[in-house]
């Protein structure tokens, strides 16, 4: 469609890698990297998104002012 | 010099180059060195002694003394606290006082020490060898003389002259008790007394000749400076089991000497045939008068420049 | 050419991630190291009153890097005649702190021992002995504590990451 697999693959993936990544530093008890290390990848999901409804946004433009 | 470099060793740089210039000349007069905490170091030659009073013995240069002696490891003066007194290699005994641990009769912390520089004459004795042998028997000598007068010195090299020979050959044993004759450190003789010798080190003379007779068979048997009723007794046992017994006593001339209570019973018994009188010149000569059992005067004069 | 990057990458990644996790347990089995290192100077300094030079070596010979390198260049250092041995430890004993994976709380409690080390009888000596051991003892524990928490999270940190750095740049 127009969402393809790797992109759909890549935000799970990056989703729950960083999950595992704060867990792990919450047990190191460095919490506030943890912390970090959550928005940073919550970020980088936003992008991956924000990016792609942009690229959808531009196809819908495409197809209505055609 | 070199044989003194041991001993110099010992104290820090400045200390060390001072006492090689003021030793150089009479390198082979010096006797002891001696050493107080905070006073000035003291150099004894045989004639004279010098106070250093530029160099006094400060605390720090005392941690450096012990530090050098022990090599860095002060937790090894154990033994030598107890003895009172160190051998080091070169045959220089260091003796030492200080506070001591009253229960246990043993060194605290030593202050004081003096260095006994070790001073082997070789052939000093060869002219005396004749003198005490009949045919090739050697005989049963005491050397006497006033302290400080070469006794030791003398028994050394009569031990080494006695052990080396070819004309009499012996097998020599020495019950070193203060380990002034041979300066055994770690068993090993610092100083020559001899290829056929064996030592008893830092053993009770009374002792040590029974065990030395017992396990080395030897056939002269030297002990130094015998004067008690247990020294005495011993030696009457251990002539009788037919070894030649060489020894050393204080006593400023013969008359005294026979009249000395603890030795009378040994004179008594007529068991010495040699009695080797040993005295000092001013300018460091030796003199030795022997005399035969009979009282006999066998006038030998030996001068000997030092 | 992409899977052999991603590879890469990974390897890398946890590389880093093994060499973190080793450092705990480098850092719990070199103060065993040192802790037995003390236990043999205790009986040779009081048994056999051996002097510092050689039983430093007899010490180095029973042991593996780097605390071999460490006793065995004091014993080079003491081959000449020197001035102060705590000097000299002190030196050592900062590059210790280099060549290791020991950390600075028993690097200070090494050099608090160079400062009495050669310079006390018998008894003093061994208590000194004794006292650093029970502060080594000490320290043991919390790296050994520190190891079993942190060890194997820094390994599943460093794949992680690799992990999430190749998903990022698929």
């Amino acid at each position: 469609m127009l969402v393809d697999a790797t992109i759909l693959f890549q935000i799970a993936g990056i989703g729950i890698v960083t999950a595992l990544i704060h867990t792990i530093l919450k047990q190191m008890g460095k919490e506030d990297i943890a912390q970090f290390v959550s928005l940073v990848g919550f970020i980088i999901v936003l992008y991956f998104v924000v990016n792609h409804l942009s690229q959808l946004f531009q196809q819908m433009k495409s197809i209505f002012f055609m | 010099m070199l044989h003194m470099e041991k001993i110099f060793q010992l104290f820090s740089p400045n200390v060390k180059k001072m006492l090689e210039e003021k030793v150089y000349n009479q390198s082979n007069q010096l006797e002891e060195i001696r050493l107080r905490i905070q006073k000035p170091i003291e150099l004894n030659f045989f004639q004279n002694y010098l106070l250093l009073e530029d160099y006094p013995f400060t605390e720090q240069e005392r941690m450096y003394f012990l530090r050098q002696l022990t090599n860095h490891s002060i937790y090894r003066m154990e033994e030598p606290f107890k003895q009172g007194f160190l051998t080091i290699s070169g045959g220089h005994r260091i003796g030492f006082s200080g506070e001591v641990l009253t229960d246990e009769k043993r060194i605290k912390e030593a202050t004081f020490f003096n260095i006994r520089i070790a001073q082997e004459i070789k052939g000093i004795s060869k002219p005396l060898l004749k003198n005490i042998r009949e045919g090739n028997t050697l005989q049963h000598t005491i050397i006497f003389g006033a302290p400080q007068t070469g006794k030791t010195t003398l028994l050394r090299d009569l031990a080494k002259q006695i052990s080396d020979s070819e004309i009499i050959p012996q097998k020599v044993a020495i019950v070193d008790e203060r380990s002034e004759l041979a300066a055994c450190k770690n068993g090993i003789p610092q100083l020559d007394i001899g290829v056929r010798t064996d030592i008893m080190d830092n053993c009770l003379k009374q002792f040590g000749m029974f065990m030395m007779i017992r396990s080395m068979s030897p056939q002269i048997l030297i002990i130094d400076e015998i004067g008690s009723k247990e020294d005495v007794q011993a030696i009457s046992e251990a002539i009788r089991t037919g070894v030649t017994i060489i020894c050393t006593a204080h006593s400023n001339d013969i008359e005294e000497l026979m009249e000395r209570p603890q030795l009378k019973s040994l004179f008594e018994q007529q068991l010495f045939q040699r009695f080797v009188h040993v005295t000092r010149e001013a300018n460091g000569a030796f003199t030795f008068t022997t005399f035969h059992k009979e009282n006999e005067k066998l006038d030998f004069y030996k001068v000997h420049k030092r | 050419m992409k899977w052999f990057g991603a590879c890469m990458i990974l390897l890398c990644t946890s590389w880093f991630g093994h060499h973190y996790s080793m450092l705990y347990t480098k850092r719990e089995r070199q103060l065993k190291q040192l802790i037995f290192s003390f236990h043999i100077m205790d009986a040779e300094i009081v048994h056999n009153q051996r002097p510092l030079q050689e039983t430093f070596s007899i010490i180095s010979e029973k042991l593996a890097d780097p605390l071999q390198q460490y006793y065995q260049s004091l014993v080079d250092e003491m081959e000449t005649i020197i001035t102060n041995l705590s000097v000299i430890w002190e030196k050592e004993t900062d590059n210790l702190l280099q060549i290791s994976a020991l950390q600075k709380d028993e690097i200070i409690v090494l050099k608090q021992f160079g400062h009495t080390l050669g310079d006390y009888a018998l008894i003093k000596q061994h208590e000194q002995i004794t006292l650093t051991i029970t502060y080594l003892e000490q320290i043991l524990e919390q790296a050994m504590e520190e190891r079993k928490k942190y060890s194997k999270l820094y390994t599943k940190l460093g794949i992680f990451f690799g992990i999430f750095l190749v998903i990022l740049l698929m």
